[in-house]
């Protein structure tokens, strides 16, 4: 299994975050670092790209969901992208799906969000 | 109908998954702190709940104490203080506590959890208990979602609480095991001191009943660990013959004192009183316990030669230990450089010569070569520590020594 890695592509508007890996452990807490960095900066809008990711368990659950929050605190919008079907049904089954708007791919989360603002 | 099962399937998978992963990180060899933050990150993600903590019950504080925390401010005080009726309450009972709606006799504690997590909006407090014995809590906030918890939730809760329990409980066994184990490495740190102390004690007392020797069994024990040092003894064995070195002479306590500080020759029979010395020191020491080997043994023999004409066995070189050998060359070494009633002492040069006229008879090839060693060592100023030279009494040319031991050097190792 390669070492677990979140890459980025940074927008004006937002911020793509690439997670490379499973995020089965507190390695997966690269993601809210990243995100907590740019929200910093003042980034309000994240789309999370799962294309690389075979499998979540509980423990990224829950690092999502700390991600979710913090998102949630700004006012922002959080879109999770290209996820696999076992994963798309854990967001719902979980309901992080109520709070991060779930897309097939990447450009349709980027239009969605070009769109709203 | 079918989509509800497909997700109920879904869901089962998810929380057998996370009952694997609980097992393993419970069982993985990560640092404590790392495995309770992971399991929390479990239990929450599981329940899709944002905030959350564990806490580990500290019996002397009487308070829960938290260990790890997700999705609240982990700086305040967050330690939960219990009575010791509620802590019986909290074993007794072996559920979740609803905090929204306590039961009689937790009242008190449930209102001072809520205040003291109210930043975290606190539902439900999980005692963790195993063998009536409180270990920690699981305190949880609100769903993601903002629903209620579910049956579901009740069902798989006290399942992954118990595998948490176990694990802080076997840490804190863990952790106790390990401050026993520093006692009594302490304990057996003073009880060497103690003996160290005695011994010396010891032989300050062997040295005073010879007015001449005084102290001989310090300089032999510290000769014969500068010796055994070169020769690489282990830490224990180099205690051993610094041991042995304060004890060498302790059979002469018995012996007559007027025979030890006599100025004449002495008598047969005197001479053999004064043999029986390291007999009768071997079988003082011979029913101590010491925390080093071959003590006895040494004391025995110490007045040994490799050429069999030693005392009180007459064992040939082959017999004698490297510890036996070191301790009867700095031994004879240091009678040769103090005065004894029936002689002056002699120059260091006179002494050098002596032991090599004795080589292989009295004094061991080896013993003899590293001992020049660290004596040249010592007067060139090569060793930071010098162990034979500030004992020293006698007179000696640097430069002369110094070439001396040179070409013995050479001599003794062809
Ligand atoms: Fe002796």
């Amino acid at each position: 299994m390669a070492k677990f890695s979140v890459t980025d592509r940074v927008h004006d508007k937002y911020v793509v975050l690439y997670v490379n890996g499973y995020i089965n452990n507190l390695g997966g807490e690269k993601i809210d670092e990243r995100c907590s960095y740019y929200l910093k900066k003042g980034i309000k809008n994240f789309i999370i790209n799962f294309e690389r990711t075979e499998l979540i368990n509980s423990v990224g659950i829950s690092i999502l969901i700390g991600v979710i929050e913090k998102v949630l605190q700004v006012k922002g919008t959080l879109y999770f992208t290209n996820a696999n079907r076992v994963s798309k049904e854990i967001f719902r089954m979980l309901e992080l799906s109520k709070f991060a708007k779930i897309y097939d791919t990447e450009e349709q989360a980027v239009a969605h969000l070009l769109k709203k603002s | 109908m079918a989509r509800r099962t497909s997700t109920d399937l879904r869901k089962h998978l998810f929380h057998i998954a996370t009952l694997t992963d609980l097992s393993e990180e419970i069982t993985s060899h990560r640092p404590f702190h790392r495995t309770v933050k992971a399991t929390l990150y479990m239990v929450l993600g599981t329940l899709s709940v944002p905030r959350g903590a564990i806490f580990r019950f500290d019996r002397e504080e009487l308070a829960f104490v938290p260990i790890a925390i997700k999705g609240f401010d982990a700086s305040k005080d967050n330690h939960l203080p219990v009575t010791r009726a509620q802590m019986r309450h909290l074993i007794g009972r072996n559920r979740y506590v609803a905090l929204g709606s306590p039961p009689p006799g937790l009242k008190g504690f449930v209102q001072g959890v809520r205040d003291r997590l109210a930043h975290m909006q606190a539902q439900y407090f999980i005692p963790l208990v195993t063998r009536k014995e409180l270990i920690g809590a699981i305190v949880l906030g609100p769903k993601l979602s903002r629903r209620s918890y579910n049956q579901e939730d009740f069902d798989l809760l006290p399942v992954m609480s118990n595998s948490i329990a176990v694990a802080i409980h076997n840490h804190q066994m863990f952790l106790s095991l390990q401050e026993k184990m520093r006692e009594i490495k302490q304990l057996y740190e003073n009880m060497r001191e103690i003996y160290y102390d005695t011994v010396k004690a010891f032989a300050v007392a062997i040295d005073t009943k010879d007015a001449f020797t005084q102290n001989h069994s310090l300089r032999v024990a510290k000769y014969a660990v500068a010796i055994a040092r070169e020769m690489h003894f282990s830490k224990d064995d180099l205690e051993g013959i610094y041991i042995a070195g304060l004890l060498h002479d302790i059979g002469k306590i018995v012996i007559d004192k007027v025979i030890l500080n006599k100025e004449q020759t002495l008598s047969k029979d005197e001479k053999s009183e004064i043999h029986l010395h390291p007999l009768i020191g071997s079988e003082i020491i011979r029913n101590i316990k010491f925390p080093w080997r071959n003590i006895a043994d040494i004391i025995r023999h110490h007045h040994e030669r490799g050429d069999g004409h030693g005392y009180p066995d007459g064992l040939n070189d082959a017999d004698l230990s490297l510890a036996v050998k070191i301790i009867s060359f700095v031994d004879a070494f240091d009678a040769m450089t103090t005065d004894r009633p029936y002689r002056r002492r002699m120059s260091l040069e006179k002494t050098i010569d002596e032991i090599c006229a004795y080589l292989n008879l009295q004094f061991d090839k080896r013993v003899t070569n590293v001992f020049f060693k660290i004596l040249k060592k010592e007067i060139t100023g090569e060793l930071p520590d010098p162990q034979i030279l500030p004992n020293l009494e006698v007179p000696f040319d640097a430069k002369i020594i110094t070439q001396l031991l040179d070409a013995l050097a050479y001599e003794l190792s062809t």
